[in-house]
């Protein structure tokens, strides 16, 4: 009850807020791609590169200033690309996309160096968007440990699962797998329930 | 004593002073009548202008990890040196030093030998090289926890 009158007193006085929104997940899960979608719509600039090699994003990506505006709601908020996390970084990874021996290692490093940069992001952040690449088998060792790291801060946490434009998608395993969350899917690529990912942040995060 | 004021062309600028080896030398020097450059085991002279003893290159420290014949060959002189307890000598440790390029916060001096960099592990999360390119990271499980107030505890 007390819960609805503040939502609604939100609402009515159309009340500001800046948040730090962190977007987790493993590499190529499609983190970038939301991001910049989320970019592009909302501050009119993307706010990193995209591609099939897996630690593409090896620092973190900060976009100030983004305002969402959503049933009279509006949220000021920084959204922070991450690095993939993962638990082992391996350059012989890179080689089959025709990279070379040197820059594949160089990107192993940097890569490393952006998985410690996105874990100590993790005391900076106000709330989080943990992504889940909903064609793959959700009960993995990153996901299962970046989700207690997340609740033991007790951040406030979406989860975000993407690729439901995929044939192989199963949402409903990425569901069960993490019961009690609130919970999105969406597709990055095509922008599909991107309005109900607004939703979620504005009455869940804010 | 240049490269001791300048760097060594690799980036590094750590040296390791040993006085024991210096002290055999100087012993070997008075007999000898000369005074020349010390060399740890399993570095290269250093051409020092001076003749100051007992300076290892910082050449050898970070070692190229693809050199699996540079590693062995370390690797058994660190076998021979050992002292009688056992332990590794310091100037393994030495050669093993870390460098601001460094992502790993544990190092693989020898089999059974790790060198730590306590100021890296004590704000990052563990990070061991296995080889050039290839690295494991040990994200804990449990993190302090935070107050209601957002503050950690």
């Amino acid at each position: 009850m007390i819960h609805r009158l503040l939502n609604w007193l939100k609402k009515v006085l159309g009340k500001k807020k800046d948040l730090v929104l962190g977007i987790y997940g493993s590499p190529n899960v499609g983190k970038t791609t939301l991001a910049n979608r989320i970019c592009v719509e909302l501050a009119g600039e993307p706010v990193g590169t995209v591609s099939p090699v897996p630690h593409e994003t090896r620092s973190v990506q900060k976009k100030e200033k983004i305002v969402l505006r959503m049933d009279g709601f509006s949220l000021t908020m920084s959204l922070l690309d991450m690095p993939g996390i993962a638990v082992k970084v391996d350059y012989r990874d890179f080689l089959e996309y025709g990279i070379s021996k040197e820059d594949a290692q160089k990107r192993a490093r940097e890569a490393t160096r952006g998985v410690v940069e996105a874990v100590r992001h993790l005391d900076r952040v106000d709330a989080a968007l943990f992504m889940i690449d909903s064609t793959e088998d959700p009960y993995t060792q990153v996901n299962i440990t970046i989700m207690g790291n997340i609740e033991a801060r007790k951040i406030p946490i979406i989860i975000v699962a993407n690729k439901i434009d995929l044939p192989n998608a199963n949402v409903r395993r990425v569901r069960e797998a993490f019961p009690g969350y609130d919970f999105v899917e969406v597709s990055a690529m095509t922008g599909e329930n991107l309005k109900g990912l607004y939703r979620e942040i504005v009455n869940r995060l804010s | 004593m240049q490269e001791i004021n300048d760097g060594c062309p690799c980036g590094s600028k750590v040296f390791v002073f040993d006085k024991g080896a210096l002290s055999a030398n100087s012993i070997a020097g008075e007999e000898t009548g000369e005074k020349g450059i010390v060399s740890l085991p399993g570095t290269k002279d250093v051409a020092s202008p001076s003749g100051a003893g007992g300076v290892a290159s910082p050449i050898e420290a970070k070692g190229g990890a693809g050199d699996a014949s540079v590693q062995m060959e370390r690797k058994e002189e660190s076998v021979k040196n050992s002292k009688e307890d056992g332990k590794a000598p310091e100037s393994n440790f030495a050669r093993m030093a870390f460098t601001h390029e460094d992502v790993e916060n544990i190092k693989v001096v020898t089999q059974g030998v790790f060198s730590i960099d306590l100021n890296a592990l004590s704000k990052n999360p563990v990070v061991l090289k296995d080889e050039e390119g290839v690295y494991y990271v040990r994200i804990p499980f449990e993190y302090r926890e935070r107050e209601g107030n957002g503050k950690k505890k």
